[in-house]
């Protein structure tokens, strides 16, 4: 046998944190997504790109239990777990912020953040992860005994993130994060997803703003009515006239 | 204490433990429609436990309350994965099978009832009101407390927590369902004769109510909603036909005045304009789902 070689960078890894193969999942009759597969290596920041309706949360969906998938597997970290609960899934390290912040609105900011660490036992690492995300979110600190219901946009989005944190993931699925925030609220999450990303959580993000999430993300899928269309780095992806014509608003070269 | 004034106080313990019982399952944001089934388990299975075994009353209230939970656990178990609506129209098609099965069942008297129970103490009733209240006392400021009101509020939220929604509410079930077997227990002990008929979908409706009258966020709610309308009847008996005119005016007013019930923060958004808005704009929004 060769002696084994320690290649560099998170990317080269053999087993990725996240392989989804084939999935298939939709409501009802109607189908969502359509086949999709992708890889998500640890370390890695990929983006899912795609307009409203291209089945993008679906995925997301399937992939962390919310809801079943019909066919397809989904393997976390070499491991097969297709169709496993949620809250298994969070405990083994899997987390995702939903569309649309989803914070409990009557419950305190602390509270909502407990909540985020409810699969673990440690009372003493909670309190301790529990100050490290409010260091991390300065304002959600001030907040802390406040209804989250009275949290500004961008406050409850940071929540949101905290919450998922507070499972200790080493997974993160993000969910449309810069959904109805103003521009510079946007640059700011970003900015905090590559911070997270940099600190090495792996970060499956999806997006619809193409923008935005290519410029944060390692690779990028786009998405178009339940398929993936096309895919590369970040940089490929932003440099191929196609995308800039679709998606970015023209400009590019004729195809 | 003379013998009125205790049947009175007997009869709105057992009203207190009802709603408190009922309460346990609200605030996880479920709400069951054939509570009565669970008082009826309770009720036989102590009534001829003291009757025909000669149990003392207490024990057979314990047995009462494991019945009673094990039924909770298996109707929970089926119907709480499902919608909230499944849930109603299961726990309702439950209640009448339970009232068909005592019906037909010989051995408690079928429908003409059972009787030969001797009688329950203020005491005992005081005692288990007690012991239900420290729970919730303790409940509420625990994790368990706390992921029920996540439950309640965004299922979907609690379940991207890593919240195990259904087992946490099924448990929650069960527990609602053994107070409930347990005031039934007393309730036996009460009237002094059961039969099937007093466990039909009125009685769950008030026990229903109990809950929505005092209102689901805080537990103490319930015991107000137990209160009044055990009280009320009374008060109101010089209106004589036009009682059930005047209560079912005072209810609606109620609802329009105070949606979240006596007792609860007027933020609770239910049934008011605010819910209205949010909804027709959440319309609006439909199909943004990517």
């Amino acid at each position: 046998m060769a002696p084994e070689q320690r290649p560099a960078g998170p990317q080269a890894t053999a087993e990725p944190a996240l392989e989804v193969r084939e999935l298939r999942a939709g409501y009802g009759r109607i189908t969502g997504i359509d086949g999709i597969s992708l890889t998500v290596a640890p370390g890695e920041l990929v983006a899912l790109l795609g307009a409203n309706g291209a089945g993008k949360s679906t995925f997301l969906r399937a992939i962390s239990g919310m809801i079943r998938a019909w066919s397809g597997s989904v393997l976390f970290h070499g491991k097969e777990v297709t169709g496993q609960r949620s809250d298994r899934l969070v405990r083994s390290g899997m987390a995702h912020v939903p569309e649309g912040r989803r914070v409990l609105p009557t419950l305190t900011v602390e509270e909502n953040l407990r909540l985020g660490a409810f699969t673990r036992r440690r009372s003493g690492d909670v309190d301790a992860d529990l100050a490290s995300v409010l260091t991390r979110f300065g304002p959600l600190r001030e907040r802390r005994n406040q209804k989250a219901g009275t949290l500004s946009g961008g406050e409850q989005q940071m929540l949101s993130i905290g919450r998922a944190l507070m499972a200790r993931p080493t997974i993160l699925l993000l969910d449309e994060p810069s959904l109805g925030l103003s521009p510079r609220l946007v640059g700011e999450v970003f900015a905090l997803i590559r911070d997270l990303a940099s600190e090495g959580l792996t970060i499956l993000l999806v997006e619809q703003n193409v923008k935005q999430g290519l410029g944060c993300a390692d690779r990028g899928y786009l998405l178009s009515t339940g398929s993936v269309v096309m895919t590369g780095s970040a940089q490929e992806l932003l440099a191929n006239p196609k995308v800039i014509d679709s998606y970015l608003g023209g400009r590019g070269q004729e195809v | 204490m003379d013998a009125y004034t205790e049947a009175v106080v007997i009869r709105l313990g057992i009203a207190i433990l009802l709603a408190l019982g009922y309460w346990i399952t609200a605030a996880t944001g479920k709400f069951s429609f054939g509570h009565a089934a669970f008082m009826a388990i309770g009720a036989y299975t102590a009534a001829i436990l003291t009757v025909n075994f000669e149990w003392s009353l207490a024990t057979s209230m314990l047995i009462s309350g494991l019945t009673a939970a094990v039924a909770g656990a298996f109707i929970g178990w089926i119907a709480l994965r499902l919608s909230i609506l499944y849930l109603a129209i299961i726990t309702f098609a439950f209640a009448e099978i339970v009232k068909i099965l005592l019906d037909s069942w010989d051995y408690v008297g079928g429908a003409s009832g059972l009787f030969g129970m001797r009688g329950t103490t203020v005491e005992l009733v005081a005692m288990c009101i007690g012991v239900v209240i420290v729970y919730l006392f303790f409940l509420a400021r625990s994790r368990k407390g706390l992921s029920y009101e996540a439950i309640r509020e965004d299922e979907q939220a609690a379940r991207a927590c890593g919240l195990g929604v259904t087992g946490i509410s099924v448990e929650a079930f069960a527990v609602s369902a053994a107070i409930t077997g347990v005031a039934g227990a007393l309730s036996a002990h009460e009237t002094l004769i059961i039969t099937p008929s007093q466990f039909g979908a009125p009685q769950s409706l008030l026990i229903i109510l109990f809950v929505v009258l005092g209102g689901v966020q805080y537990f103490w709610g319930a015991i107000v909603g137990a209160v009044v309308l055990t009280m009320l009847p009374i008060w109101f008996d010089f209106l004589d036909n036009y009682y059930q005119i005047t209560y079912g005016l005072l209810f609606v007013v109620l609802m329009i005045l105070r949606p979240q019930g006596i007792i609860g923060r007027s933020t609770e958004r239910r049934f008011n304009l605010g819910a209205l808005k949010k909804l027709a704009s959440s319309r609006n929004g439909a199909g943004r789902d990517g």
